[in-house]
């Protein structure tokens, strides 16, 4: 899947998206991803979803295991991930740009998120 | 990170046997630890456990039907085919529900009109012939692998679903023995919504064939999928699993076309009622039906479709 594709498909609630954007701040494990995933994005997600994604972006290597000592083996983004999740952001961000204008309401801050790595 | 008493961990562990064992081999350690973490001792909800459940189950059937997006060709033509091979089972079922319900409408049909539906007939089971040879086919062509799979792993080949479905077969061809026999002493009318035991008797009957379809095919897909088989084989198995796809699509439109063909000059077959009584056409027992072979032309189309690209999920 080309990351341009994977982006037309994603939506800020999308398992990817979320997944991607937890990792954003540093590699971590099954439960620690769906504990932070639950606290910025509200969104608690089963075991079967999580790691339904997280096999499917691992195949797509968007994200990669690190080595672990214990059972608990944490993952990390790859620069693909990375990519994805810059073009996914930019995406909402625009939308969230339109609609605010639409709205009348203050525009987002800048911030240099495109190409950020 | 908790302290899970073992009989926790061992229940725990229960929740993971809907996954592949090829996937629980790779992910089940770190899924398991996941579980233990977010439970801490407690007893799984019961959301908890469907999405494990309904997670098991997608990953069974990403593996059985998906490709990795570094699938090389002919795993894709085999992933394909098995999906066209469980279009097919589920064409089998509607088949043989449209066989059932459109039973002696040739007497129904005034013989003017006789033509358009009978040669539409005869198309849909001239293909449903040709489907049913290609899935031969497919299967004959598998034998070598087969055998060789069996020499050198055992039977283990075969997932335990297989023990299953032979129970199944065993038990469908008794039932169908009975059946047949028991219909010979009946009268048409008795037959055909008369008497209300014998009624009870086919509908436990078509149950008995939808779960020997569906355990063999399932048997049938998972064991394809463990067998090591050329690119010479899988290109085969790929044309036949086209050629049933293309069947598939003929068979529904031959069943639209005897349709049609029945509403206008027949309707009142679709109905059960007495010849030239006014009736319409719909059907809602034959619409099913229909739905059915549609459903099963997506799946096929699907799968000839990921036969030619790459799929990801």
């Amino acid at each position: 899947m080309s990351p341009k594709r994977a982006t037309a498909r994603q939506r800020p609630n999308d398992p990817t998206v979320l997944i991607l954007t937890s990792l954003a701040s540093g590699p971590k494990h099954g439960h620690a991803l769906a504990a932070d995933i639950e606290e910025f994005a509200g969104v608690r997600l089963g075991p079967g979803s999580l790691y339904g994604a997280i096999t499917r972006m691992d195949e797509q290597g968007l994200i990669e295991a690190l080595p672990s000592t214990d059972r608990r083996r944490p993952y990390q983004l790859t620069a693909s991930g990375h990519a994805t999740l810059t073009e996914a952001v930019n995406d909402m961000r625009h939308l969230a740009e339109t609609g605010a204008t639409r709205l009348g309401l203050q525009r987002l801050p800048a911030a240099g998120l495109a190409g950020a790595q | 990170m908790s302290d899970t008493t073992p009989s926790a961990q061992r229940n725990y562990a229960s929740y993971l046997r809907w996954y592949p064992t090829s996937w629980r081999a790779r992910y089940g350690d770190e899924l398991l630890a996941m579980v233990e973490d977010t439970l801490d001792g407690e007893p799984a909800p019961a959301r908890f456990r469907a999405s494990l459940l309904w997670g098991g189950l997608h990953q069974h059937v990403r593996q059985t039907f998906g490709n990795p997006p570094s699938a090389a060709p002919a795993d894709r033509h085999r992933a394909g085919a098995r999906l066209v091979l469980c279009a097919w089972a589920l064409f089998v079922f509607a088949g043989c529900a449209f066989a059932k319900l459109t039973e002696h409408w040739q007497s129904a049909m005034p013989a003017a009109h006789q033509r358009i539906p009978a040669d539409a007939y005869n198309a849909l089971v001239a293909f449903a012939g040709g489907a049913a040879a290609c899935i031969a086919a497919a299967g004959i062509v598998a034998i070598p692998a087969l055998v060789r799979e069996v020499r050198r792993s055992g039977w283990q080949v075969v997932p335990r679903p297989g023990q299953a479905a032979s129970c199944a077969v065993t038990a469908f061809a008794v039932a169908t023995t009975g059946l047949v026999a028991w219909a010979h002493g009946l009268t048409d009318h008795q037959r055909n919504s008369g008497f209300g035991a014998y009624q009870v008797a086919f509908v436990a009957w078509a149950a008995l064939f939808a779960v020997v379809l569906v355990i063999g095919t399932a048997v049938a897909a998972h064991t394809e999928r463990k067998l090591r088989i050329t690119r010479r084989v899988a290109n085969v198995e790929a044309a036949l699993a086209v050629g049933v796809a293309f069947s598939l699509v003929a068979m529904t439109v031959a069943a639209a076309v005897w349709w049609t063909s029945m509403a206008a000059h027949a309707p009142w077959f679709l109905h059960g009622t007495r010849p030239t009584t006014a009736a319409s056409g719909w059907s809602p027992e034959i619409a099913v039906v229909m739905g059915l072979m549609l459903a099963a032309v997506a799946a096929a189309t699907t799968g000839v479709t990921r036969m030619r690209s790459p799929r990801h999920r």
